[in-house]
């Protein structure tokens, strides 16, 4: 019965995911030669891949940490939509944010080197530290804090001594997930690092696969990232099986300003920040891009518009048709025991860079680059890898929400398990399964890596076609496509966001 | 006669051991059973209703062997603490459910239906969805939805200690009524003794999964044994 | 004139008539991918329309002359398939009027069905995959001459699209240009796709990227004569499966009205004499054919004197960009003074924007000649389609209209340019040993990009 269940999802990770990924670092064992570090110039791409997303996980976690202390703790003005607005920014797609800063901050000063880097990966990798970072805060235990304090320690005492110690292991797993992001980002570096100088690992394979057809090199530098995504992976997963003090439920922000003005400060200094590096490139991007449509072909936007929603539709319906029975028999079949190793499981490839994952595939299935239907099942399956182990949130939370008495009941009056999954599972389930559907559509609305690789030429989708432009530096056709592109996703964020909401409070 | 027996029950569950020799129901009588956390009350349910194995022993409702049979195939309905109405369905369409499982045409089933909302005197429910409902009203229709399919045995868990006392009084009396009056067998579990009192007809007491004292209301609250009368107090 | 002749000439009257009709056409090659013995059916009525010529010169001819007895065959030929060719045609609409019967017919039952509300979702469902299916089958069904090449040679007000439209209106056939970053993704695109791919043509391509997959064997064979036209000069270039289209100067382009510099420079010491607010774009080599061109000829020209100057260059460099395309985009938007491009790329600015201060710098040591060209693949089963194709890029038509699209010198002789090209300094060409080239290259793309890795500062 478990097979039922269990077996798609495993079956598909293991197929396209996990005996490629091993053929590819077998390979990658095999070919490799300690001559490989005499390339001077690759050892300094792998110096200098590390050493940005080091400073760039490091200024993203203090930028979340300022946000989500002044949010949580301050409780300034406006944060729950500057809360949101971190959701937002984290799940545009890295081209749109590249041509947002470019097309903002890039005609004030040279951005293209150390500048453009920065920005781009703190726009997009902040807002991880932000939740994490803001979750740990607001669920964090607070008597110790009140008592340290009633002994005599000073705020800054017990923030240094208490609360840092409490929230530590968020402050460290987010710093882990944006080093990991921002070592495996391809946009950002290919757009505003700028030549030989800023050139990461991710962008030497995507050129060796892309541009120079060597295999041999790609897989290489795949082995080399692909182990530093495992050393993470199990980093992060060790870290999370510590375990957090229970919170005490006392609701106190214990370091709210004492002034009012200084609230009024702090919210001022947010929203100035926010608007800055995260409004203005946005906001830049739908200024211009609805300045001038001319640049744009009406009948190539519909069918780039119609190959997106093609793309995503197949995307969203294999991997809720994948995951469902996955979870469904963890969290309702299975008898009680431990899931987290099951969960961990289909959540391995988000370690991985996607261009790492789709050269795996290539490789493994040559095929797949010469055949028109086995490119878009290509495309689909790889974008698939990469949006279950988002859609597995939502889906989950719906799962452990529902309770098995209710389908006992059911089951206690005759129902079978199909009338029950009928009748009972699924409408109780349809709020999570449209709020995976509304993320998974986004993330592959946005999702350029895979179509880049593997689709045949000549088709394009709306992200591509942002890609291009941008590749030749026809910004104002890009913006006009991103204009289009980002009225979907926010829209679909949106109602994500508003379906939330209404979890969290039919929760309580 | 008892229209539900249960002879040599043993169940194993994460190695607790549930271990009953003998029990009878008769038809139309409800059997409390009361114990401290963790003695075996809802594994005895659980295990009346399907939702755990047995290790051996059987299990006969008027007359049938159900210890082999899938839970939807026993004919056992269930009320939990929580009333768990379906969500996406009214009232009474809940009440329905299990109606519709038997086959029953529409015209029956809604017919059926309307008449249990008669009898928990919730006819103005009878189009509202769950949220819209009370606490108290919600585990009236979960008590209908389970009544209303006249299954032989009925299992209550705890159905009243969601609920605060004015409405417990009237549903005690109702569950009382309607299981005298239709002829099934019932199963209440409580932790509460006024439930026992004023529902059941028989006690079953358990501790550490064995029966600690068995038979009427009367007797089991006569019992001299410390740990049934500390089980017992108010 | 003999019955049996004028019978003959009234039936491929009647053919040729047909096959100019456009819906006859279009009939034709949708019943001819059903039906297997119709399947080279147009090759074979373009075949028999040459013919036609013939028959024509065969009722001019005298009776019993040689003439008229090597034309016999050709009237014979024409008559079989005339008649053939009205046999199917009439067979074509009965099964077209029985298929519309049956569809009406089915229509009819469909809609009964899907009136019923229960079915109107099934309904939605069904019609949008017919549609989709539909969509397919009419792409399908049209012949297209597809070729690979670079986004500035395709797109809106491109050379691509002036050759669709004329090619179209010639030979009625469709021209599908594939748009890619840059001629090295088209080519790698063919590579990967291998057998399978479904390109005809890759244009664009230059000398270096032609020798890289020279050895892949990915090209056919063409005809000698279709490079009988060209520039004397480029045929140490031509080779059967590369015809070159079009040739260029490569070097770095300014804008005299904000970038005070001398017109004839060193390009030994350009890097010494710009000054610190100069900033230049180039193109990468590892992706762009201007880029590795560029490297090339530093690496050529200045030997070991190239590191020197690609260090001092180094913090003039505003950023690498992948293409031409993006390059050109950054210098237009004044945010680099110099960008390496072509000593023609001013004469656009002189016919469009009537600017006259966009100028090339032109080197003492000469100029590297970039030559594009235009290759058939092996595995296209349309040669004779591509080559034809390549016999029209290379005509007088479409080469008197390529400066002013593709903004580089024709390939065939004795165009006549425009004024604006004419007052272009043609500079002195740098000869390259491509053998040697082939053999140092990727070592010098090494070592630029180490030498850019290193920080200016």
């Amino acid at each position: 019965m478990s097979y039922f269940f269990l077996g798609p999802a495993l079956v598909f990770l293991g197929v396209l995911f996990l005996v490629p990924m091993v053929n590819l670092l077998l390979l990658g064992f095999q070919g490799f030669h300690h001559s490989i570090f005499q390339d001077t110039y690759l050892v300094y791409v792998i110096q200098f891949t590390y050493w940005q997303a080091f400073v760039s996980a490091s200024l993203s976690v203090l930028v979340g940490f300022l946000f989500a202390f002044l949010i949580k703790e301050w409780n300034v003005f406006g944060g729950k939509i500057l809360w949101k607005c971190g959701l937002l920014c984290s799940s545009l797609p890295s081209i749109i944010v590249a041509l947002g800063i470019l097309g903002s901050w890039g005609k004030q000063t040279t951005l293209f080197g150390w500048k453009g880097l920065l920005l781009g990966h703190v726009f997009l990798n902040f807002a991880i530290p932000l939740r994490l970072i803001g979750n740990a805060l607001s669920d964090r235990e607070r008597t110790s804090e009140l008592t340290a304090q009633s002994l005599g320690m000073s705020r800054w005492g017990v923030f240094c001594n208490i609360t840092i110690s409490s929230i530590r292991p968020s402050l460290v797993s987010s710093w882990i997930l944006a080093f990991l992001y921002s070592s495996t980002s391809l946009f950002i570096v290919l757009f505003l690092g700028g030549g030989p100088r800023f050139t990461t690992l991710e962008v030497a394979l995507y050129e060796a696969v892309k541009l120079n057809l060597d295999n041999g090199r790609a897989i290489q530098i795949a082995l080399l990232q692909a182990g530093v995504g495992a050393f993470l992976f199990f980093f992060y997963l060790k870290l999370q099986k510590k375990t957090n003090l229970e919170s005490d439920r006392v609701d106190i922000q214990f370091f709210a300003p004492r002034r009012a003005w200084m609230k009024g400060l702090g919210g001022l200094c947010l929203w100035g920040l926010s608007f800055m590096c995260l409004g203005f490139p946005l906001v830049s991007i739908f200024v211009e891009g609805l300045g001038d449509w001319s640049f744009l072909d009406g009948a190539e936007l519909l069918e780039a518009g119609l190959t997106t929603f093609a793309i995503a539709t197949s995307v969203v319906v294999l991997s809720i048709s994948i995951l469902y029975p996955y979870l469904h028999y963890l969290y309702q079949v299975k008898p009680q025991g431990e899931t987290s190793g099951w969960i961990w499981l289909i959540a391995i490839p988000q370690f991985f860079s996607s261009l790492v994952v789709a050269l795996a595939l290539s490789v493994f299935f040559p095929l797949v680059r010469e055949v028109s239907w086995l490119s878009y099942l290509a495309v689909v399956s790889t974008q698939t890898l990469f949006v279950i182990p988002l859609i597995q949130f939502p889906l989950r939370e719906g799962f452990l929400r529902m309770s098995k008495e209710r389908n006992w009941i059911a089951q206690s009056l005759g129902a079978s398990g199909w009338q029950r999954w009928l009748w009972v599972e699924l409408p109780f389930m349809k709020r999570s399964l449209f709020l995976s559907a509304l993320i998974g559509f986004g993330f592959s609305m946005g999702e350029v890596i895979s179509i880049l690789l593997f689709s045949p030429p000549g088709i394009k989708t709306l992200a591509m076609g942002i890609f291009q432009a941008m590749s030749r530096y026809r910004f104002q056709e890009a913006r006009a496509t991103t204009v289009v592109l980002l009225v979907v996703m926010i829209s679909l964020f949106g109602i994500a966001g508003y379906l939330e909401d209404r979890d969290e409070s039919s929760a309580r | 006669m008892n229209q539900v027996l249960v002879e040599n029950l043993l169940v194993n569950r994460a190695g607790f051991h549930l271990n009953l020799e003998r029990l009878g129901i008769e038809s139309g009588e409800v059997l409390g059973v009361m114990g401290q956390s963790g003695s075996g009350k809802s594994t005895l349910l659980q295990a009346l209703a399907g939702f755990v194995p047995l290790v051996s022993g059987t299990i006969k409702v008027f007359g049938n062997e159900i210890s082999q049979l899938s839970p939807e195939k026993r004919k056992v309905s269930l009320v939990f603490q929580k009333p768990w109405l379906f969500e996406n369905q009214t009232v009474l369409e809940n009440i329905a459910f299990g109606l519709k499982l038997q086959g029953l045409s529409k015209k029956e089933f809604q017919k059926t239906a309307e008449e249990w909302l008669r009898k928990m005197e919730i006819e103005e429910l009878k189009d509202r969805r769950a949220w819209e409902i009370s606490g108290g009203q919600a585990q009236r229709v979960a008590l209908a939805r389970a009544m209303a399919v006249h299954f032989p045995l009925l299992l209550l868990d705890e159905p009243f200690s969601a609920l605060d006392s004015p409405l417990k009084k009237g549903l005690r009396k109702l569950v009382k009524q309607l299981v005298r009056d239709s002829g099934f067998c019932s199963v209440l579990v409580s932790h509460d003794w006024r439930d026992i009192e004023e529902v059941c007809h028989k006690v079953l007491i358990l501790s550490e999964g064995k029966g600690l004292a068995y038979g009427t209301v009367h007797e089991v609250r006569q019992n001299t044994n410390p740990l049934v009368r500390a089980i017992c107090e108010d | 004139m003999k019955p049996v002749l004028a019978s003959a000439l009234e039936k491929c009257q009647v053919l040729l008539e047909a096959l100019q009709n456009k819906s006859q056409q279009k009939h034709l090659i949708f019943w001819s991918q059903l039906n297997p013995d119709l399947k080279n059916w147009n090759e074979t009525a373009r075949g028999y329309l040459k013919s036609f010529d013939l028959v024509q010169k065969y009722r001019d001819a005298k009776e019993g002359s040689p003439e008229a007895f090597l034309y016999s065959n050709s009237v014979e030929s024409c008559v079989e398939f005339s008649d053939k060719y009205s046999l199917e045609i009439k067979k074509q609409e009965f099964a077209e009027l029985g298929g519309l019967i049956f569809l009406s017919g089915l229509l009819f039952v469909v809609l009964r069905w899907a009136l019923r509300r229960k079915n109107q979702v099934r309904f939605g469902i069904l019609l949008l995959v017919s549609l989709s299916f539909c969509a397919q089958a009419k792409a399908k069904s049209e012949p297209i001459l597809r070729v690979y090449s670079y986004d500035a040679l395709t797109g809106r007000n491109s050379f691509g699209e002036f050759l669709s439209k004329k090619f179209f209106e010639k030979h009625h056939v469709k021209v599908q240009f594939v748009s890619f970053g840059t001629a090295g993704e088209a080519i790698n695109q063919v590579v990967l796709e291998g057998s399978k791919t479904k390109a005809d043509l890759l244009m664009g391509l230059d000398e270096v990227m032609f020798r890289k997959v020279q050895k892949r064997d990915l090209f056919h064979e063409l005809e000698p004569s279709l490079s009988e036209g060209l520039v004397p000069d480029l045929k140490k270039s031509t080779t059967r499966t590369f015809i070159p289209f079009d040739y260029g100067f490569v070097s770095f382009v300014y804008d005299d009205s904000r970038t005070a510099f001398p017109k004839k420079v060193s390009l030994k010491t350009f890097p010494e004499i710009l000054s610190a607010q100069h900033k230049v774009v180039i193109q990468d080599p590892r992706t762009s054919s201007l880029g590795i061109e560029f490297l090339i000829w530093t690496f050529e020209k200045l030997n070991d004197g190239a590191k020197k100057f690609w260090t001092a260059l180094n913090p003039h460099i505003l950023t690498v960009s992948p293409g031409w395309s993006g390059a050109y985009e950054l210098f237009l938007r004044k945010q680099a003074d110099f960008v390496i491009s072509y000593t023609t790329s001013p004469a656009y600015h002189r016919i469009k924007e009537k600017k006259e201060s966009i100028k090339p710098l032109i080197f003492e040591e000469g100029h590297f000649r970039q030559v594009e060209g235009i290759s058939v693949l092996r595995s296209s089963s349309q040669k004779e389609l591509a080559s034809r194709f390549i016999q029209f890029v290379l005509g007088e038509e479409a080469q008197s209209q390529l400066p002013t699209y593709q903004w580089m010198y024709p390939a065939r002789k004795a165009v006549v340019l425009p004024r604006e090209f004419q007052d272009i300094p043609i500079p002195k060409q740098v000869t390259v040993d491509w053998d040697q080239i082939s053999s140092k290259k990727d070592q010098w793309i090494q070592d630029w990009a180490l030498m850019l890795s290193q920080d200016p500062k």
